[in-house]
Formats: C-alpha cells, structure tokens, sequence
C-alpha cells in the first residue's frame, strides 16, 4: 500500500488510537501502554519503509509480540496490576472498562494476547497462528480457554455491558 | 446478539473513546525507532570488525605450522598429502551444512507431496525462532482453496509449545506411531457473521519426535472476506495427516536444499522476522567462530604432533 510506505508519521498518527487502546486492554496500564505503543512505533520505524496491505493489523501484530515479548523479559513472578489515569466521570464506558481490563488481566499472557487479537481485530485463527508463530490448534485451545474464563469472570453482568446498562 | 459479536463489542466499546497523546505516542516511537537503527548498525559494524580479527587469528594459528619446508615435510608424512594441515572431519562437515528448516523449503516440499499436481500460486510464508510457516493457493480446477502449512520446533528438536491435545479432548487422537492428532472442521466464524464464511478442514499433528506440523485449508482463496470458491476445501483430512506425518518435514534440513528453494518466495517482513534473520546471522556467525576455533585446534595440534 503507497500510503503507508510514504510517512511513518502519518502512517503512526492513523494507527495510534486503536493501537493504545490494544495496548490496555493487554497491559491495563495507561502508562505502560504509552510505553508499548512506542515500543512497537520505534520496531516498525527500524525497518520503515515497509508496504502494508493492512497497516492497522500489522501494526496490531507487532503490538501484540511486542508485548509478549517484553513480558518474557520480566520476572515471571510479577503480578498485573490495573492502573488507569483519572477518568471523566460523565465518561459512559469508564465502568465497562475497568471490568473487562481486570477480567483480562487474569488471563495468562498470551491467552489474553489471543481474546484481543481475535475478538478486538478481529483476526482469524490463521492470521493470529501466523502473527503469535503458533500452530492453529494452539491458538484455538487458547481462544476457547480465555473466552471461557472471561465469560465466568463477567457472569450475569455480560448482558448488561453489551447493552451499556440500559 | 450471538456470543462472538457480544465479546467483540464489549472489548470495542472499553476502548473506542479513549484519547491517548497521539502525538508523544508518534514522536516518541519514531525516536526510539532511530536509535534502535543507530544500534543497529553499531552492531553490524561491530561485527564485521570482530570477524576480521578472528580471521586473522586464525590465519596467525595456522600458517606457522606450514611455515618451514621440513615441518611441512613432517606433515605431509603424518597427515594425507592431498589434503591441507587443516580439516574439518566429513561428519562435522555435514553437520555444519545442515541448517533450520525454511518456510520457502516447508512450501517446496508441501507441493512436492500433494497428491495431485494442478496449478498453485500465490506463495508466501514467515519464520520465527522454532515456528515456521507457509501458504499457497491450491487450483484442481474445482475451486481454488487456500493451504497453510507450519511447522514448530525448538533448536534441539524438540517441540517447545504447549503438550500435545489430550485424547479425551474432542477431535484429539494418539496414533500408533505415538504422534497426537488434533483434528478441526468448521465454519472460520463459528456465528458466521462475516458476509463470507469459508470451511476449514485442519489438522495439528505432534509427532513422536516432538516436532509439530500443522494443515490447514480452506473451500476459499483466504480464511475470510473472500468468496466461497467450492463445496468442500480439496483434501481429506486422511491426506492432510499423510502429508503432514511426512519424513520430508524435519526441522535440520541441507543448506543445499534450502538454497533451492530460497527464491520461491521472500518470506515477509515484520520485526519477528527481522529478528530471526539476525538469529541467524548470529548463528552463522557462531557456526564461523566454530569453524575457526576447529581450525585453529587442529593447526595446534598438528604442531605440538609435529615437535
């Protein structure tokens, strides 16, 4: 695709929204997503120019290794902890946010890495088994593994998440 | 609302108002990214200069061995005359030939055991350290389908990720060469609510040897937002396991053959295979130093055998 092969800026500025907002649902931390999606902005410059069908999902892809990556590299005995900035309070899905962000985090790594890319980016099996170096069958244990668990973890609250309590 | 689409939402929606820095989110990306390429070309430089001095290292430990005409005349008495001072054992030799297999040799040897031989097209693939892949459209004149094929391993052989499926898990049997099969066959979206559903038929094998092999295929030109080309994807599942149970698939493959098939395709470009290039690089660099240090022992032992 031309466009994302002219400016990294550009190319940067278009993904970044959805991009951080990947990063915490993976991290839950508003800070350590900033630090993320610029971890994943400097590994995509490093080989920029690079012609992308979907600049979006290969941005997303890198996120998600990136991110699974960096957690390899920490202390395996490190606990998640949901950290968010100050929300407006008129802010509607601040509720929904916090929930789901704490139910994710109880999700091993790569499975919550797994729920994000298929549920969020709505990636296919063989496009997550592609982006994660993973075979198809291990990314569909994992899928229905975090998609069971979640499901537990939000209980009789799912309906009225989806609906927004209404 | 089906449950797929009730989880898409819910993680949509947590996140579609926030309002990150997008502009320290951009600058600051791009700054990091220039001194990683800073780093970068730090280290190749660096590089080369050490593989200069080992060079020359080498070429130091070696060549007094050969230096005056009776030592080499001792030499020559006491090691093969047609060969040089210095040689590496044949199975060594071998050995050091052998690299990890390739997606683009994954491929080759994918279509040379398909059991019909129509058109294919559209080759592409990715490698990571221990993981593999590659694809291809597959034509019979049917239907055109979509065929995936990975293979996952660690450097010993021996398959990393997590156990093989346990047979009381449905679609998950242990044959009788002990391999673990996981058998697959579905719509890609189980609440189809994407406008084109393809079929997929796929089966994970882990075999005896730890090595896993995967197949996968679809009744579509991709796994989604493509129309549906034909009723069912090409091959049984019977045959997906016979290709994918194949000796063909070994993690060490000749470097011979994996140069053959280097040009079938230039497998894509993202940071994991960047990374594994210079995984590689760095082995081919250690499988250098190797070849030296090798060099250089033998070059001592030859003296120390000539004294």
């Amino acid at each position: 695709m031309g466009d994302s092969a002219g400016s990294f800026e550009a190319f940067a500025a278009d993904v970044a929204r959805p991009l951080f907002g990947t990063a915490l649902l993976l991290t839950g931390d508003w800070y350590l997503s900033e630090d993320l999606v610029q971890e994943t902005f400097a590994r995509i410059y490093r080989v920029w120019p690079v012609t992308l069908d979907h600049p979006l999902g290969y941005a997303r892809s890198t996120l998600v290794r990136t991110f699974l990556s960096h957690r390899r590299r920490r202390s395996s005995s490190e606990q998640p902890v949901l950290q968010l900035p100050e929300q407006p309070t008129d802010e509607p899905d601040a509720a929904l946010r916090r929930t789901l962000v704490a139910a994710l985090l109880t999700l091993p790594e790569r499975d919550r890495a797994v729920l994000v890319l298929r549920y969020l980016a709505d990636r296919s099996v063989a496009e997550v088994a592609r982006d994660l170096g993973k075979s198809p069958g291990a990314i569909r244990i994992s899928s229905m593994r975090a998609l069971a668990k979640l499901r537990l973890l939000l209980g009789d609250n799912e309906p009225d998440l989806v609906s927004g309590g209404n | 609302m089906d449950a797929d689409r009730s989880v898409s939402e819910l993680l949509y929606r947590a996140v579609v108002t926030l309002e990150p820095r997008v502009d320290v989110l951009v600058s600051g990306g791009a700054e990091r990214g220039r001194r990683l390429r800073r780093r970068r070309r730090i280290v190749q430089v660096g590089s080369g200069l050490a593989l200069a001095a080992l060079i020359t290292t080498v070429t130091v430990a070696v060549w007094p061995s050969a230096g005056s005409a009776g030592q080499r005349g001792v030499a020559a008495h006491r090691t093969s005359a047609a060969q040089p001072p210095v040689k590496v054992p044949s199975r060594t030799q071998q050995a050091d030939d052998s690299v990890t297999m390739t997606p683009q040799l994954l491929l080759q040897r994918t279509l040379d055991l398909l059991p019909r031989k129509p058109d294919t097209r559209r080759y592409t693939g990715r490698a990571f350290t221990g993981w593999i892949g590659a694809e291809f459209i597959y034509d019979d004149g049917n239907g055109a389908a979509q065929i995936y094929v990975s293979m996952g391993f660690t450097e010993d052989g021996l398959h990393a990720a997590q156990p093989p499926c346990q047979p009381s898990n449905p679609g998950c049997r242990v044959l009788s060469d002990g391999s673990h099969l996981q058998v697959f066959r579905g719509p890609e979206y189980s609440q189809g609510h994407l406008p084109y559903n393809a079929t997929e038929w796929s089966i994970d094998l882990v075999r005896a040897d730890g090595v896993e092999v995967s197949m996968s295929e679809w009744n579509s030109t991709q796994e989604k937002d493509a129309p549906i080309t034909r009723a069912e994807p090409p091959f049984s599942i019977a045959q997906l396991t016979a290709i994918a149970r194949s000796d063909a698939f070994s993690p060490e493959v000749s470097s011979a053959d994996a140069d053959q098939a280097a040009n079938l395709f230039v497998p894509d470009r993202t940071d994991e295979v960047a990374t594994t290039n210079s995984t590689q690089q760095a082995r081919g660099g250690a499988r250098a130093e190797r070849r030296a240090a090798k060099a250089a022992k033998l070059a001592y032992q030859n003296r120390v055998h000539q004294h």
